[in-house]
C-alpha cells in the first residue's frame, strides 16, 4: 500500500500531513517544532519522496508541486492505469490541504511574484501552519 | 520500452511524431490534411485530457509508443514519472521526448484556437498548416530517435530527448 501526499505549497502541507501520518509531528506539536522538522527533510519538487513507512506498513510518499496539482494527480492516475503493474487499487492519492485559508491563497499568489518572492516564500510555512487543523482532517480521514 | 512522446495539449505535436515514429505517416512527403486527421487524437483532446497517458501502438522494435498532453510542466513532468517508474520499480525502460521545441507560431496559434477556445473551425486549418511546415522536423526528431533506438545509445535506464 502507497499513500501520496500532494501539495501546491512547494511542500509544507504535503510534508505536515506526511509527518501527522507517521505521528512524527502530534496534533499538538508546536510551529518551532514543524520548522525544525521540515528543516531536516530536502526534496526536489515533483520527485516523488518516500518520507516513512507507517505501522502498517504503508509507504508515505510526498509529492510537492508549485503549480498543476490537479493534473499531477491526474498524471499519477493514469500512469497506474496504463503501466498495470503499478498497484492502482493499492495506492491513495490525497490532496493534503483541500481548502486553504486566504491568507494562505494570498501568500501563494503572491510567492510567485517576482518582486516579493523572497519575502512570501518565506511566509508559506506559517501559512501552512496556520491550516494544520485541516491538513490534520485530511489525515484522519485518508487513514479512515 | 516505453516511449512517450510529450507537448503541451497533447493534440498535434506529440501526436505527429507518434504517428511518424509508427509509421502511420510517410516520412518523404509532407502529409495531407486528411491523413493528418485521420490520426488517432489528432486535433482531438482537449484541457480535460491533459495528463493522461494515451497509448498509439507498438513500433517494429516492439517498443510501446505513448503520447501525453502535460501543459506547462515540461521537466517537471519527466521528473514526476522517472520519481513514480522508481517507486513502482518499473522494469522497463521509459523514453521521455519532448516534441513542444519543434511547434512553430502557426500550431500554437491554431492549437490554441481549436483545442483551447474549442473552435476547430477558426483553428484547426491553422494548425495542420503549422505541423505541415514542421513536419520534416519530427521526422529528423524520430529518425534520430531510432536510430539511438536501434544502436542502443539510450542504455538500460530512463533517458529524456529534448531536441
Amino acid at each position: 500500500m502507497k499513500i501520496f501526499y500532494l501539495c501546491q505549497t512547494a511542500k509544507y502541507a504535503a510534508l505536515l500531513a506526511g509527518a501527522y501520518h507517521l505521528k512524527k509531528l502530534e496534533n499538538n506539536s508546536t510551529y518551532k517544532e514543524f520548522v525544525k522538522y521540515i528543516q531536516n527533510i530536502s526534496i526536489q519538487l515533483y520527485e516523488p519522496y518516500l518520507l516513512g513507512k507507517d505501522e502498517s506498513g504503508t509507504g508515505v510518499y510526498i509529492i510537492a508541486t508549485d503549480m498543476e496539482q490537479n493534473l499531477v494527480a491526474k498524471i499519477i492516475d493514469s500512469f497506474m492505469l496504463t503501466f498495470p503493474n503499478t498497484d492502482k487499487y493499492n495506492t491513495i492519492i490525497t490532496d493534503s490541504l483541500v481548502q486553504p485559508n486566504l491568507f494562505l491563497i494570498c501568500t501563494l499568489k503572491l510567492s510567485n511574484l517576482w518582486p516579493l518572492k523572497l519575502i512570501f516564500k518565506k511566509l508559506l510555512p506559517f501559512a501552512v501552519w496556520l491550516n494544520r487543523k485541516k491538513v490534520y482532517n485530511t489525515v484522519i480521514s485518508t487513514q479512515t | 520500452m516505453n516511449i512517450v512522446y510529450h507537448c503541451f495539449g497533447g493534440a498535434h505535436s506529440s501526436v505527429t511524431a507518434a504517428a511518424i515514429h509508427l509509421g502511420w505517416l510517410p516520412a518523404t512527403k509532407i502529409p495531407t490534411f486528411e491523413e493528418l486527421m485521420k490520426i488517432p487524437y489528432f486535433d482531438v483532446q482537449i484541457g480535460e485530457d491533459h495528463g493522461v497517458f494515451r497509448y498509439l501502438g507498438e513500433d517494429e522494435q516492439l517498443n510501446k509508443v505513448y503520447i501525453i498532453g502535460r501543459r506547462n510542466l515540461k521537466d517537471k513532468f519527466e521528473k514526476l514519472v522517472y520519481g513514480l517508474a522508481s517507486v513502482y520499480d518499473w522494469e522497463d525502460d521509459f523514453l521521455l521526448i519532448n516534441t513542444m521545441p519543434l511547434v512553430n507560431w502557426k500550431m500554437v496559434l491554431g492549437g490554441y484556437l481549436s483545442r483551447g477556445l474549442e473552435t476547430p473551425k477558426l483553428g484547426r486549418k491553422i494548425v495542420l498548416k503549422g505541423v505541415q511546415e514542421s513536419f520534416f522536423k519530427y521526422v529528423a526528431l524520430v529518425s534520430e530517435v531510432k536510430t539511438n533506438l536501434s544502436h542502443h545509445t539510450y542504455g538500460k535506464h530512463f533517458r529524456s530527448v529534448n531536441p
